[in-house]
């Protein structure tokens, strides 16, 4: 098994990680950022950080940690690091579909939806709204715009009565 | 006892049937002694299912490991108040249960409404029975918890009779689960009575306020249950699974979130036709999308056709529900249809600026929303169905995706109750938000001083003030009203004003709620992350806090093994906190679950998890949490649920129109029996 063959070097990785000999403040922020991105392959249907299992319980947790220690260490970036997790487990390990081919629509149709419900709520503003209806003859002998004042008031404090 | 509750269901089957049969012709012809009928069935229904989750209930007290249910979800040791949970523990349980909460709405439903919408009635019962009907005709046919173990030998099938059972899943051995799952059940079960009285005023053609009205009732309390048992569903999770958060966008989480979001929908719009007669046919519509989704949520949870943490084992079910759902949209769509005459709006809109579009844009966001989330969560499967792979959908998808969404209706959970109704001239809007926007801006400023750079954070507490601002500005503008107009002190005009437009005032309860809630995200994006192997004496930093681990224990309990570790947390130096996680390894299931150690105060939650022991050296594998502002998810969520106590309540202005229109109703019956 890979994951046996690694699970030295990844002992070390870890408990260097863990006992404060840090790989920098980028290298620590990159494992958890990574591990939010990618799927444990166990079963558990978690992300990585996420599996209940530990390291040593979990053969699929182990591995894809020392894929991404390694990969840290060498210097690799995250898009970097998604790809080789990507090439090893294929595209179900990533936690979000790749924004590319029939997957890009799942990120493109939220925003359609959301794009075509505002079209439909200004449609149905535009054919329910109706003209301002004109000013009546004649002078009130109240300033007019008091008297739209206090009715603004009364409409937002006061319930309506059909 | 097995016969006892299969007859039990039968029988509630049976007067499900007739429920439906009885109601239709009832309200077809007009009969109140063929509706009484009706509504008598409906509480036989609920009799029946009350004998077989009793007999249930009585086969899992009693430890009888004949019955395959109570085999596969309960064990002898398993605690007594555990062994309640058992009954939502499994597949066919769940459905007992699910069907069990359905006969007690549908008779509160007819208790409450011997003298009351008469006209609306049959038909309601009608369609809640039809509901009935499918889900006692699955937990009788195709899920059912009455089935008996039984060995073939060579004389045949004989009863088989364990000595113990498998027992409860640790996961649900927490004291949360006796009320979380039962608080999201009373809530998408709920949904099915607004949905029975919307279809009966399509069927009977009143489609005036009086539905509306009723039904925004039965909408708010099972809106209120499905809010709460989300959320402690997130605090289970917080408090179990031991990773430190509390939402992970899981499909079974998604699923009970749709409902929730399209239910907020309907609790908005259904004020634009209770004041202006408008959105008739959007607000049956939702009504009707409520209840699917509802439904739609019970089958990804149920099927297993999603892979989730919380789905049920996959299981033959999902044929039955699709072709359930089938029905449910022909029969509500054709209706929708039939009656669109009647369905027409009784005004216009006066403005782009007022309350109708405020609440217009609301429902865009919260549909656009339920849309995005609904696609995310069944994206695999079309995925799976396209390409023929599996893809993933997870939280780095929904947080890019719905997070936006969310703080859009942040900003108008504050701007909507600040527009006016009819319209909200350009002065009004400058009055109303100069002050809110000052508030808001300048706490803005301060938070970027003190370093907060995570936008999406930063956007929620920002808009949080503006909303609080804004909502917080309304009751102190009507009690200050008040106190001029009747010379009452602050607080008594605060309390009065809100008495006399619960619903009004309660809404804005709910609104702070979630501005409540939206800190305690905000808090995400400061989260510290540290894990240690650890045995007394060792050091561990995480952020502001030293941990230091000071014994290890080991023990056993008849239904468990346990492991604990005792660690001071020290904080500038300071005595902070003692805090004891737990791992307990359960026999009868053979699995192990962490029981996490929480600190918490206003500003953080130190979070302890014993992960395990290191298997080469048997030291303690530590992992800690700061989580800052957690403890406003659960303050906000118990705001929201105080919110909506009081819009329940009637106003004093509610109780007197409804006197009238009771005293009105009884009036027109005397005339008509005359």
């Amino acid at each position: 098994m890979r994951c046996k063959r690694l699970l030295p070097e990844l002992i070390i990785l870890v408990l260097t990680g863990v006992t404060g000999v840090t790989f920098g403040a980028r290298s620590k922020v990159s494992l958890d950022q990574v591990g939010n991105q990618v799927f444990c392959q166990c079963g558990c249907v978690t992300t990585l950080n996420r599996c209940p299992h530990q390291i040593w319980q979990c053969e699929s947790r182990a591995e894809i940690t020392t894929i991404i220690l390694i990969d840290i260490k060498q210097g690799k970036s995250d898009p970097d690091i998604l790809h080789d997790l990507t090439a090893r487990f294929g595209v179900q390990v990533l936690a979000a579909p790749p924004a590319r081919g029939f997957d890009l629509a799942a990120w493109i149709l939220p925003g359609v939806g959301l794009a075509i419900g505002l079209v439909v709520v200004i449609l149905i503003v535009l054919r329910m709204r109706r003209p301002s209806p004109p000013e009546p003859p004649g002078q009130s002998p109240v300033d007019p715009k008091i008297i739209a004042a206090v009715e603004e008031e009364m409409n937002r404090t006061v319930p309506l009565t059909k | 006892m097995n016969q006892f509750g299969s007859v039990g269901l039968i029988a509630a089957l049976a007067f499900a049937a007739y429920g439906v049969v009885a109601g239709v012709v009832g309200g077809k012809f007009r009969s109140l002694k063929i509706t009484r009928s009706a509504e008598r069935a409906a509480l036989s229904f609920l009799v029946m299912i009350t004998l077989s989750v009793i007999a249930l209930e009585y086969l899992i007290y009693t430890n009888d490991f004949h019955n395959a249910y109570v085999a596969t979800h309960s064990n002898r040791d398993l605690s007594v108040y555990y062994k309640f949970a058992v009954m939502w523990g499994g597949q066919e349980g769940s459905l007992l249960f699910w069907t069990w909460l359905l006969s007690i709405y549908v008779a509160l439903v007819v208790l409450l409404n011997r003298r009351k919408n008469r006209q609306l009635m049959p038909y309601a019962i009608a369609f809640a029975m039809g509901v009935g009907v499918f889900f006692s005709a699955l937990t009788f046919f195709v899920a059912n918890p009455f089935q008996g173990l039984s060995l073939s030998s060579a004389s045949g099938m004989a009863p088989f009779f364990p000595p113990d059972g498998n027992g409860l899943s640790p996961s649900l051995q927490y004291p949360s689960m006796l009320i979380h799952p039962v608080m999201l059940y009373l809530g998408l079960v709920g949904m099915t009575i607004p949905f029975a009285f919307g279809m009966s005023a399509l069927a009977t053609r009143q489609l005036g306020d009086n539905w509306i009205r009723v039904t925004r009732r039965w909408m708010m309390v099972p809106w209120m249950f499905l809010g709460a048992g989300i959320l402690l569903g997130g605090h289970w999770a917080y408090n179990v699974l031991g990773w430190g958060g509390y939402w992970a966008w899981d499909p079974v989480e998604n699923a009970s979130l749709m409902p929730w979001l399209a239910g907020t929908a309907f609790l908005h719009s259904v004020m634009i036709q209770e004041k202006r007669g408008m959105l008739k046919v959007w607000n049956v519509s939702l009504v009707t999308l409520t209840f699917f989704l509802a439904v739609v949520g019970d089958f990804l949870t149920r099927t297993g056709i999603v892979q989730s943490v919380h789905a049920f084992a996959q299981s033959n079910i999902g044929p039955y529900f699709a072709l359930f759902l089938g029905i449910v949209a022909v029969v509500s769509i054709s209706l929708i249809l039939l009656r669109l005459d009647f369905l027409k709006s009784e005004n216009r809109l006066d403005s782009v600026t007022s309350r109708e579009s405020g609440f217009l844009f609301n429902n865009w966001i919260l549909l656009a929303l339920v849309f995005a989330v609904l696609w995310g969560t069944v994206f695999p499967i079309i995925s799976k169905a396209v390409e023929s792979r599996t893809v993933t959908v997870g939280p780095p998808f929904f947080d890019k995706v719905a997070v936006p969404m969310g703080l859009m209706l942040l900003l108008l959970t504050g701007v909507g109750p600040l527009l006016a109704w009819r319209k909200t001239s350009f002065e009004s809007l400058k009055r109303n938000f100069a002050i809110p926007l000052a508030i808001a801006g300048a706490i803005g400023i301060v938070l970027l001083l003190a370093g907060v750079r995570s936008l999406y954070s930063w956007m929620s507490l920002f808009l949080g003030a503006f909303v609080a601002a804004c909502v917080l500005g309304e009751f102190y503008k009507g009690a200050r009203t008040r106190q001029r107009s009747v010379g009452e002190g602050f607080f008594p005009a605060l309390y009065n004003l809100s008495a006399r437009n619960t619903r009004r005032y309660g809404g804005y309860v709910v609104h702070l709620g979630i501005v409540l809630i939206f800190v305690g995200f905000a808090g995400l994006a400061f989260k510290v992350h540290a894990k240690s192997v650890m045995e007394p004496g060792d050091l561990m930093q995480a952020g502001d806090y030293l941990f230091r681990c000071d014994t290890m224990n080991a023990g056993d309990t008849p239904n468990y093994t346990y492991v604990d570790a005792a660690l001071a947390v020290v904080k500038d130096g300071k005595a902070f906190a003692e805090v004891k996680p737990e791992r307990r390894f359960y026999k009868a299931s053979q699995q192990p679950i962490s029981h996490v150690a929480i600190h918490r105060t206003l500003a953080s939650d130190v979070y302890v998890v014993l992960a395990g022991r290191d298997p080469g050296t048997g030291k303690a594998v530590i992992e800690v949490f700061i989580n800052p502002l957690v403890v406003w998810v659960w303050i906000g969520g118990i705001v929201m649920v105080l919110g909506t106590l009081i819009a329940l309540v009637p106003s004093r202005v509610e109780r007197e129109m409804a006197q009238m229109r009771q005293a009105q109703a009884e009036a027109l019956e005397e005339r008509n029996a005359l």
